[in-house]
């Protein structure tokens, strides 16, 4: 028999969130949980949850920080994720991508600086000690 | 057309400007102009002034409501700030603080 667990805080307060097409937001968003933009945005964003950039939405923003972050809309800003960075092939961004992993389908228009934190191979590192 | 819902765990610093409905479920600070419907739920925190369509309150809302329809304030609702719109309801259960304003 299913007993409503408590439901940890973090799930729990990670409500669905979008912000529709029809929609400008002029400032700073923050929280726990995914989002989606389909809409206009000038500031920052900081979640601790998935982000995604539609198909039309326009973002600029001086910071996008997410624990992963996909884009198919345009983006003007630097993009920093704990976990991956995918651009779609609608998207179209300018600025600095940074994340675990970083990838970039066919089509997809990118102005900036990749920075992926992987381990490169001992025997590219040079070795070390 | 996706609406927008500003999810619970999400906090808007600014300003919100919406062609189309919009759902709260979190916290807004700042401004809310929405060309539609406005739903504040329970949970939520708007501390703004909100332009709008037909508005429901359930939750928290400090600042002045103006609305082109109606208000309703639901049970649990906790409004401090005017209200003006042409009909308004306050349930019983809703707290408000403010002055109505229903253009007579």
């Amino acid at each position: 028999m299913a007993q409503p667990k408590a439901v940890s805080r973090s799930t729990r307060d990670a409500g669905p969130a979008t912000l529709g097409a029809g929609v400008r937001i002029r400032g700073r968003i923050s929280g726990d949980g995914d989002l989606t933009i389909l809409g206009t945005v000038e500031g920052s964003v900081v979640v601790r949850g998935e982000l995604t950039i539609g198909e039309g939405a326009d973002v600029s923003a001086d910071e996008l920080s997410a624990t992963s972050v996909t884009v198919a809309g345009k983006v003007e800003g630097n993009v920093l994720a704990t976990g991956a960075v995918h651009l779609a092939s609608s998207a179209r961004v300018r600025g600095d991508l940074k994340g675990s992993s970083i990838s970039l389908e066919e089509g997809a228009q990118f102005a900036g600086r990749i920075d992926a934190d992987f381990e490169l191979p001992p025997e590219l590192t040079g070795k070390s000690r | 057309m996706a609406g927008t819902v500003i999810g619970a765990g999400i906090t808007i610093e600014g300003e919100v400007i919406s062609d189309e409905e919009v759902v709260v479920q979190g916290t807004i600070r700042g401004k809310l102009q929405a060309k539609e419907g406005v739903t504040v739920e329970a949970g939520a925190v708007v501390e703004a002034d909100i332009h709008g369509g037909p508005m429901v309150v359930a939750g928290a809302v400090t600042g002045n409501i103006v609305s082109s329809d109606r208000v309703d304030l639901q049970s649990g609702a906790r409004v401090v700030g005017n209200v003006k719109a042409s009909r308004i309801t306050i349930a019983d259960g809703a707290q408000f603080k403010g002055n109505v304003d229903m253009d007579v």
